[in-house]
């Protein structure tokens, strides 16, 4: 490219980015917040799909889902209905299904 | 910026049941508008013509620039009110657009009870013109009232947001050099009056438009004077003897011209500077929101699901994303404007606070507006949530939303509970807009909640006189609380009584975000000036 009398080589720009893609939340297992376990889905033994709804938590008007983050077997049920749990308290010891 | 992923597979049950059910929401929310949008019904909507007059809704579509939108608020105020004789509450308001400007329009329905003022008729006028001063849009008064509603005389007439701050705002507004203009195309009576006589230009239409303090059959009264409506406050007195009055047009039409002529000799300030860009559909359908919001209301659900379906290209900029995770802020664009979104994804913490307060922090600094996405059951409570200070922390981000200089827009997508709609920028915390989804709900706590805290206060009670409460008497405590929640908490409600500008279909979201800010950028935007902090 010629301009004012001088002589420039363009070649094309690539904008390269690092960024990656954010990681898939596997889910979790611990309880988002303090509250009342107002349903048990499951018992010990019981073989989970991933999705599946193991508990049901009420606090503050609503009601939060504790769902399988993957395929496997419950192995301890922690808290029985009507029970209190803290948040990060672990609802369900879920050991993941080997493919 | 990172277009946001969704997780929603919209070939699940899950979606479907939710869309239907949503639909429903949509569809009664339209039926109600509808409605609303009739006025006084067809017999008088016939005689209204036959007097060679247009309807509020023509007369503002002849005066809007061709194909723009009119921003309508309202349309259910006063909705099951008054044995629902005041439809629309009688008024139409709205922001819309003449000669490639914003201006704010309030027009008297006269087929609604003459288009007389009840009690949310004043609320609703008072409001357009609040919306006018806050955002420095010229207002234009399309006159055609009878005056207050007699019989409410006590809820319309004395007190300071009545009848009277109607023209206190005309006088202010004009000292602020917002123009004020009135085209008289009906009755004008006493009070009334003093819209066109204290506006800035006044038009009046030959034979329906008058103006006087007392009516012909008052004056008989007062004077004995026989005197027709006409010869005491028509066109022709006005434009020729009186001098209230100053361009006089032979019907609605020549009025309506005149206006738009007004209007284009205004002169006003170039708008607030700020970096657009054009407008870009979000990448996922928006319609899709109704399958994101769960048909039972006690499901929480990822807002970071709705911001991809409202903001340009569904693009991103995530603030403090792994730090207090109960709110996502972060930058987007709506309609090519720059926004600082706030959006509820659970109970707010003190981190939750603090991390919002930040944010708006930066929104101020950078004179960005502001959004917020209101879906909050309220502050954390317990021991271990008071001794952490969230009443402090609560306190920060409610004083950042209370002082932040820069234009505030609120949207309640599901819950609206508590402090956390303080927090959230709820009306009283003067956002330039406030909007409901259908299946919005607001109250200070929720029924059952409220039901038990007052069902313990009376427990206490008894127990310390040695008594105690039947399952029967815990019921008749209960019941009549949860059955006012219920009815109160509704979106309907609030619309009838003007706690919002009115409830909107989802999809319709973007839509009047971008033109509240574009609406917005007729007012400059001052720098920050924060209160004190507790610490």
């Amino acid at each position: 490219m010629f301009l004012d009398g001088d002589v420039f080589k363009v070649r094309p720009v690539e904008l390269t980015s690092t960024r990656k893609t954010k990681e898939k939340d596997e889910g979790n297992l611990s309880s988002p917040i303090s509250g009342k376990i107002v349903n048990v889905k499951v018992k010990e033994g019981d073989s989970v799909k991933k999705g599946d709804v193991l508990m049901v938590i009420e606090a503050m008007k609503m009601e939060y889902l504790i769902r399988a983050p993957f395929d496997g077997k419950v192995e301890k049920v922690n808290f029985k209905e009507k029970d209190l749990i803290e948040i990060g308290q672990n609802t369900v010891e879920l050991v993941k299904k080997e493919a | 910026m990172d277009v946001i992923e969704s997780n929603i597979s919209t070939s699940s049950k899950e979606f479907k049941e939710n869309y239907k059910h949503y639909e429903k929401f949509v569809d009664d929310l339209k039926k109600k508008i509808n409605v609303a949008q009739q006025g006084g019904g067809e017999d008088k909507i016939k005689l209204h013509k036959s007097r060679n007059k247009m309807l509020a809704r023509e007369r503002i579509d002849a005066l809007l620039d061709p194909d723009t939108p009119f921003m309508e608020f309202n349309t259910l105020a006063a909705y099951e009110m008054y044995e629902n004789k005041s439809p629309c509450a009688g008024i139409v308001t709205g922001i819309g657009i003449i000669h490639g400007r914003e201006v704010v329009i309030v027009a008297n329905d006269a087929t609604v009870t003459g288009g007389t003022y009840y009690p949310m008729t004043v609320k609703k006028h008072l409001r357009a013109q609040e919306i006018a001063m806050q955002n420095n849009l010229p207002c234009i008064y399309l006159v055609d009232s009878g005056g207050a509603f007699l019989p409410m005389q006590d809820e319309v007439f004395p007190d300071r947001e009545h009848f009277g701050r109607i023209f206190y705002n005309q006088a202010v507004m004009s000292s602020m050099g917002i123009p004020q203009i009135s085209a008289v195309m009906g009755s004008c009576t006493a009070g009334g009056a003093y819209v066109p006589a204290m506006s800035d230009e006044t038009i009046i239409v030959k034979g329906t438009g008058t103006i006087f303090l007392g009516g012909p059959p008052l004056v008989k009264a007062a004077t004995g004077e026989e005197v027709s409506a006409e010869d005491l406050g028509g066109a022709d007195v006005h434009c020729r003897q009186s001098g209230v009055s100053d361009h006089y047009a032979h019907d609605d039409g020549e009025a309506i011209h005149l206006v738009r002529n007004i209007v284009e000799n205004l002169n006003r300030p170039e708008k607030t500077h700020i970096d657009i860009r054009e407008p870009e559909d979000p990448v996922y359908d928006i319609k899709e929101i109704y399958g994101v919001i769960p048909k039972d209301s006690r499901r929480p659900f990822d807002v970071r699901e709705i911001i991809a379906r409202v903001v340009d290209g569904s693009r991103f900029h995530e603030f403090k994303a792994l730090y207090g995770d109960t709110i996502v802020c972060g930058f987007a664009r709506i309609m090519g404007y720059p926004v600082g979104i706030l959006a509820n994804n659970g109970v707010l913490f003190s981190e939750s606070a603090i991390k919002g307060t930040h944010f708006i922090e930066l929104c101020c600094q950078r004179k960005i507006p502001l959004v917020f996405l209101q879906n909050i059951t309220g502050f954390m409570v317990g021991k271990k949530y008071e001794a952490g200070g969230i009443a402090k922390d609560g306190a920060k981000m409610v004083s950042a939303v209370a002082t932040a200089n820069v234009p505030k827009f609120t949207v309640i997508l599901a819950g609206s509970f508590g402090a956390g709609n303080y927090g959230m920028c709820g009306r009283a915390y003067g956002p330039r807009q406030l909007w409901m989804w259908p299946n919005a709900r607001i109250s200070v706590m929720g029924g059952e909640q409220a039901a038990n805290v007052l069902l313990t206060v009376k427990q206490d009670q008894l127990w310390r006189e040695g008594k105690a409460l039947t399952k029967k008497e815990e019921k008749a405590i209960t019941r009549p609380i949860l059955d006012k929640y219920e009815t109160e908490g509704n979106p309907y409600y609030s619309t009838a009584r003007i706690w919002d500008d009115g409830i909107i279909d989802p999809i319709d979201t973007r839509m009047v975000l971008g033109l509240g800010i574009s609406a917005a950028l007729n007012a400059p935007i001052s720098d920050w000036k924060p209160g004190v902090f507790r610490m």
